[in-house]
C-alpha cells in the first residue's frame, strides 16, 4: 500500500491540488449565471449548429408522423366539429362568467393586471447531460431575455431562464434537480414546493401531513416567491403517501408540460403578480 | 508525447469530434431517444484521453471538454471538471494496469470509469431522495452500456485520428497496456 503510495506520489499530489483549487473556485465563485464573453464565442459557434440539427430531426419527426396521421384525419375532424360545438357553449357561459367577474372586481376595487409582455421563443437543444433538464431556446439578451425570468408554455409552467447569451438562453426545466417553485393545491390551497427529480415526476415537498391533497388535484404556482406569476398549471398529483408519523406527506406530482414535446415557448418579460 | 507533420490536423479534428458530440447529443440523441438510453459521448472522449495521453496533456483537454460540456448543460462547470476528472483518472488508471486488448476488457475498461461518475452523480443529486432513488441508478446503469456500446465506434475514430496525425504509432497498438 505505501509502495503504491510513493510510486504514485507526484500524480496524487497533481490530483489533489487540482480538487483543491476546483473546490476553492466553486465555493468563491458560486454564481454562474452571467455569460462571458468566451462563453459566448463558444455558443456562438455551437447554437446556430444545434438550431440547424433540431430543425431537421424535428421536421423529420413531424413529416413522419404527419403521414401516419392522415388516416385518421377525417374520424378527428367528425370529433372536433362535436367538440367544437360544446366548446362553443362553455365559451359563451364563460364570457358571461368574465364580465361577472370584472364587475365584482371593480366592486372590490381590485388592482386590474397589467398584461403580461411575453416573447415566443422556439426549443432548439437540449441538455447534453441526462442527469440534468435544461433546454436551449434561440432568444437571448438582445431580446430582452433576463436570468430568472419565467419560461411557460399553452400548458402550464416550463421553467425559468439560468443563463443569457446575445442570441440564446438556457432555460431549467421545471423536472431539473435544482429547480424548486412555490404552488398551491388548488383545491385545497395547501402550500408547497413542488422540487425536480431529474425524472418525469416531480416531488411536492413540505406539505403539511395534515393537509388535504388526493390523486388527481391541481397544482398552481402560489405567486408568492415574485418568479411566476398566481395560478399558472404546474402539475397534476399522481401518488400520495401519507406515512403515520412525520410532519409532512410524501406527494408525487405530474408536470403539467410533456418536455418530451417541447417545442414552442414563451419567456415572461415583465408581469404584475 | 509524439507530435507529426499532420499533429496540427489531428487536433482540428479531435476539436472537430468533441464539438460534433456536443451538437449530436444536445439535438438528436436527447430529442429522438429515451433518457434510459442515451450515450455520453463526451465521456468516452475522456475516457480515450485518460488512456491514450499524458496525465498533463489528458486534465487540459479534459478541463476543456468539462467547460464546453458545462455550456450545454445545466452542469455547472466546476462540478462538471471534477466529475470528468474521476473519468479521466479511473481510465488512466485502469489503462496503466489492466491490459485492454480483447472486446470484453475494452468494455470494463470503459464501463467501469463512467458506471463510477454517474453514480457518483447520482447519488450526489439524490442522496436526500427516499423513493425515488432507485429510477436514477436505473439510468446510470442503461446510459453507462449504451455509452460503451457507442463508445466501441468512437474509440476507433479517436484511435484512426491520432494515427492518422501520427500521434499513435499503429504499430504500437498490439499488445500494448491501455
Amino acid at each position: 500500500m505505501l509502495e503504491f503510495f510513493q510510486g504514485k506520489f507526484k500524480e496524487l499530489l497533481v490530483i489533489l491540488t487540482l480538487v483543491l483549487v476546483l473546490v476553492t473556485v466553486n465555493a468563491v465563485h458560486k454564481t454562474e449565471d452571467k455569460a462571458r464573453w468566451y462563453d459566448k464565442a463558444i455558443i456562438f459557434v455551437t447554437a446556430p449548429l444545434q438550431y440547424v440539427v433540431n430543425s431537421v430531426i424535428k421536421g423529420s419527426v413531424r413529416l413522419t408522423g404527419d403521414y401516419v396521421l392522415v388516416q385518421d384525419i377525417k374520424e378527428d375532424n367528425k370529433n372536433l366539429l362535436k367538440e367544437n360545438q360544446k366548446l362553443l357553449y362553455k365559451l359563451n357561459q364563460l364570457t358571461e362568467l368574465g364580465f361577472e367577474n370584472a364587475r365584482l372586481r371593480n366592486l372590490l376595487s381590485l388592482k386590474e393586471k397589467l398584461p403580461i409582455n411575453m416573447i415566443s421563443s422556439v426549443v432548439i437543444a437540449e441538455d447534453v447531460n441526462s442527469s440534468f433538464k435544461s433546454v436551449r431556446i434561440d432568444r437571448g439578451e438582445e431580446e430582452g431575455i433576463n436570468v430568472g425570468m419565467p419560461v411557460i408554455n399553452y400548458y402550464g409552467v416550463v421553467g425559468q431562464i439560468i443563463k443569457v447569451y446575445s442570441k440564446y438562453s438556457d432555460v431549467m426545466l421545471v423536472t431539473d434537480p435544482n429547480s424548486s417553485i412555490d404552488a398551491v393545491v388548488q383545491e385545497s390551497r395547501a402550500r408547497g414546493i413542488v422540487k425536480g427529480q431529474g425524472e418525469p415526476i416531480c416531488k411536492l415537498k413540505y406539505l403539511n401531513r395534515l393537509d388535504d391533497v388526493s390523486v388527481g388535484y391541481r397544482l398552481v404556482t402560489s405567486g408568492i416567491e415574485q418568479r411566476f406569476p398566481k395560478g399558472l398549471a404546474v402539475g397534476e398529483v399522481v401518488k400520495v403517501n401519507r406515512k403515520n408519523y412525520g410532519v409532512t406527506q410524501e406527494v408525487l406530482v405530474r408536470p403539467s408540460v410533456d418536455f418530451d414535446k417541447l417545442e414552442e415557448v414563451f419567456v415572461i418579460k415583465n408581469q404584475n403578480i | 508525447m509524439r507530435f507529426g507533420p499532420n499533429s496540427i490536423y489531428g487536433l482540428i479534428a479531435f476539436l472537430g469530434v468533441i464539438f460534433a458530440s456536443i451538437i449530436i447529443q444536445s439535438t438528436f440523441i436527447n430529442g429522438v431517444l429515451s433518457p434510459y438510453l442515451y450515450p455520453d459521448l463526451l465521456l468516452v472522449v475522456v475516457v480515450y484521453v485518460g488512456l491514450r495521453r499524458e496525465l498533463v496533456e489528458g486534465i487540459l483537454w479534459t478541463l476543456l471538454i468539462s467547460y464546453i460540456y458545462s455550456l450545454h448543460s445545466g452542469f455547472s462547470t466546476i462540478s462538471s471538471s471534477l466529475f470528468m476528472l474521476l473519468v479521466l483518472f479511473a481510465s488512466r488508471y485502469i489503462g496503466r494496469n489492466f491490459y485492454l486488448l480483447t472486446k470484453k476488457e475494452y468494455f470494463l475498461g470503459m464501463a467501469v470509469p463512467i458506471f463510477a461518475q454517474k453514480l457518483l452523480l447520482t447519488l450526489w443529486l439524490h442522496w436526500y431522495d427516499g423513493g425515488l432513488f432507485i429510477v436514477p441508478i436505473v439510468q446510470a446503469i442503461t446510459t453507462t452500456l449504451c455509452t460503451v456500446f457507442v463508445g466501441f465506434f468512437m474509440l476507433k475514430l479517436l484511435t484512426f485520428i491520432d494515427v492518422w496525425s501520427q500521434r499513435l504509432d499503429a504499430s504500437s497498438l498490439i499488445g500494448k497496456k491501455g
